[in-house]
């Protein structure tokens, strides 16, 4: 195993990965928190195996409207990440971000599109920064700059697979759920390591 | 009657000679769905692979239908086995959209295009026709053939038509 495949067994299945990536994840929605102005919530980090098949319909109705926030992780652990929730909650924390009144958001534009990107490169930087801390990585953890998606939520989850295929029948994700005060529908964050390097 | 949705995951080849399934790949990216019919025998099937070619016989051997090469052959192969004639198939071919244009994620921009181009390929060294494309661009697509008549319809975020 590589040395990078070693750094991702360690933190998905050493001791102690439970805590950091849990750690990271609330890290991340802290981050969330204080670009948007409000509490966020998450669940616990969760790491994951699921059939690639399976990976489009894993988040409700394959064609949904959605936005993804694709980013890379480059450097020391290599990977990919994605922040994903919604159209109508990505208008609003769009929106949020922006500082706009609700109604201004009628449609996600350009301006939306990249108060969007911001919140999906700060979810995977505070992220990187916790495991970094933990692990004494710092400084080796980057993430890419991010590609945002606007399309059916299928199409947008399927983008995890792609990397994935040419090496493994299954898609490992560490998994949190990130929810704003008051509203019901989460926001999807999920990092997948790159299996190629394990 | 009474209509069989049957999905076609990622990676996924569904042949079917029952006139009440429509088959539905959902997620289509850079992704590609061949779909084939015989209008004779209402046979057909759809394959929805994601990359060009295998990158090792191995891959090839375990998973053809995730690889155009491997898998067009193979779809064509099962639905000449449920009866339809290779003569009389029609194709129809979908996906191959380019979702990302950062140059970072260079390893999946030319993805679409490139297994547009394998599936044209596969399907024009068995002599099979493409009677329709809806292919490229930016979005994603929900592709269904009923085998009922063989219609093709292709649905995206802003619209839903019908390919054939």
């Amino acid at each position: 195993m590589s040395e990078l495949g070693k750094f991702w067994a360690e933190l998905l299945e050493g001791p102690g990965s439970a805590r950091i990536l849990d750690r990271a994840m609330a890290h991340a929605a802290q981050g969330l928190a204080e670009m948007i102005g409000q509490p966020v919530d998450h669940t616990p980090a969760t790491v994951k195996q699921m059939a690639l098949a399976q990976v489009a319909a894993c988040a409700g109705d394959p064609e949904a409207p959605a936005v993804g926030v694709y980013l890379k992780i480059e450097s020391g652990l290599v990977g990919w990440a994605l922040l994903c929730m919604p159209l109508d909650l990505a208008l609003h924390v769009a929106n949020r971000v922006l500082q706009a009144p609700p109604a201004a958001g009628a449609r996600l534009g350009r301006l939306q599109k990249s108060a969007l990107a911001e919140v999906g490169n700060l979810a995977l930087s505070y992220f990187l920064n916790a495991v970094a801390e933990e692990t004494g990585a710092a400084g080796a953890l980057l993430p890419s700059p991010p590609a945002v998606i606007v399309d059916m939520l299928g199409v947008i989850l399927n983008l995890m697979v792609g990397p994935a295929v040419a090496v493994s029948d299954r898609l490992m994700t560490v998994e949190s759920l990130f929810r704003e005060a008051g509203r019901p529908e989460p926001i999807c964050f999920w990092i997948a390591p790159d299996m190629g390097s394990r | 009657m009474i209509e069989r949705l049957r999905t076609v995951t990622i990676g996924e080849m569904v042949v079917s000679a029952s006139p009440d399934d429509i088959l539905v790949a959902y997620g289509l990216g850079s992704c590609v769905a061949i779909c084939l019919y015989d209008p004779r025998m209402r046979v057909g099937g759809m394959l929805h692979a994601l990359l060009p070619r295998a990158p090792d016989p191995q891959r090839a051997a375990a998973s053809p239908a995730r690889f155009v090469e491997q898998g067009v052959p193979l779809l064509v192969e099962t639905v000449l086995r449920l009866g339809g004639r290779q003569a009389r198939l029609r194709a129809s071919l979908c996906g191959g959209a380019r979702m990302i244009s950062n140059p970072v994620f260079d390893g999946q921009l030319h993805v679409g295009r490139n297994n547009v181009l394998a599936a044209i390929a596969a399907l024009d060294a068995l002599r099979i026709p493409i009677q329709a494309q809806d292919v490229g661009g930016r979005h994603g697509r929900t592709v269904r053939i009923a085998l009922a008549d063989g219609q093709v319809s292709v649905r995206t975020m802003r619209r839903e038509r019908i390919l054939v």
